[in-house]
């Protein structure tokens, strides 16, 4: 049973960029992913209230800034749904 | 979830994953700023170990000690503005972080204490800061791996000219951390 958070395209790429990073800003993540601003919004509010990803709010400067970290939640819950993936690729092959 | 969706999802989080920037961001300023502060400091330790100097002037390393900090945090504020900071970037300020929080609380306690001389502590300075960047260097990048040769090579190099010990450690520390440094300034101008 592939995790439903993931059925969807956008946060499946959001969290396979965080795989790899500390931190990511949310304008980075736009800019990676190309999504729209409240596309991109809605979707992590979605992994945030799952827990799998951290969002934290902060001012560099004048300016606000938020970034996003993967959970441990998230992380395994990612690579379960990878397995997952992988498991129903090889169903055809087999 | 059929095959063909699930094969589409996994060639696009292979692709995030093998295309998504891992590397280590070199702050070349840091590399150049407390590389230059810490070769003057051991060529200063070289002219009164061989008489060209009697004392230590204390602006002479009060100077590019300010100059480092100051470019160390005009560094942390442009660090902070960045978009993206790599599993890599965080374990090199944790690595760097802990090696030169110690080799300064030891180089400040055997100071007051007596209890290690001055080439001790020079000897370790290189020795540490080394070996944290050759394991740095192995993991993410090659000038670092470089500059870290460089350290522990003046280190031992050192131990066998007594007379030109701290003058040894200075070139070391200039090829080791103020070399790679303006080599990664460059290669992130052009």
């Amino acid at each position: 049973m592939t995790d439903e958070l993931f059925l969807s395209r956008v946060r499946l790429a959001v969290v396979a960029e965080l795989v790899n990073a500390d931190w990511i800003t949310f304008s980075a993540l736009q800019n990676s992913i190309d999504a729209t601003n409240g596309n991109l919004g809605m979707h992590l509010i979605k992994l945030v209230d799952a827990g799998y990803v951290q969002e934290a709010k902060r001012f560099v400067g004048r300016r606000p800034q938020t970034r996003y970290r993967l959970t441990q939640a998230g992380r395994a819950a990612f690579l379960r749904h990878v397995e997952e993936l992988r498991a129903i690729a090889e169903q055809v092959r087999a | 979830m059929d095959a063909a969706r699930a094969k589409q999802d996994l060639e696009m989080v292979d692709r995030i994953i093998t295309t998504a920037d891992r590397s280590l961001h070199d702050n070349w300023v840091m590399y150049v700023a407390w590389g230059t502060f810490g070769s003057l400091v051991l060529l200063e330790k070289h002219l009164i170990a061989s008489g060209w100097k009697h004392s230590a002037d204390v602006p002479y390393a009060i100077a590019p000690m300010v100059v480092a900090l100051v470019l160390s945090i005009r560094e942390g504020k442009r660090i902070r503005t960045q978009g993206r900071w790599t599993l890599m970037d965080r374990q090199a300020s944790i690595v760097l972080g802990i090696t030169i929080g110690v080799l300064f609380a030891l180089t400040a306690v055997s100071t007051v204490t007596r209890a290690a001389d001055s080439r001790a502590s020079s000897l370790f300075f290189n020795a540490g800061l080394g070996t944290a960047f050759l394991i740095l260097g192995c993991q993410g990048s090659r000038a670092t791996l470089v500059g870290g040769s460089i350290l522990v090579a003046s280190a031992i190099a050192a131990c066998f000219s007594p007379e030109y010990f701290f003058a040894i450690l200075a070139a070391g520390m200039f090829g080791g951390s103020v070399i790679p440094g303006t080599v990664l300034g460059v290669r992130q101008q052009l």
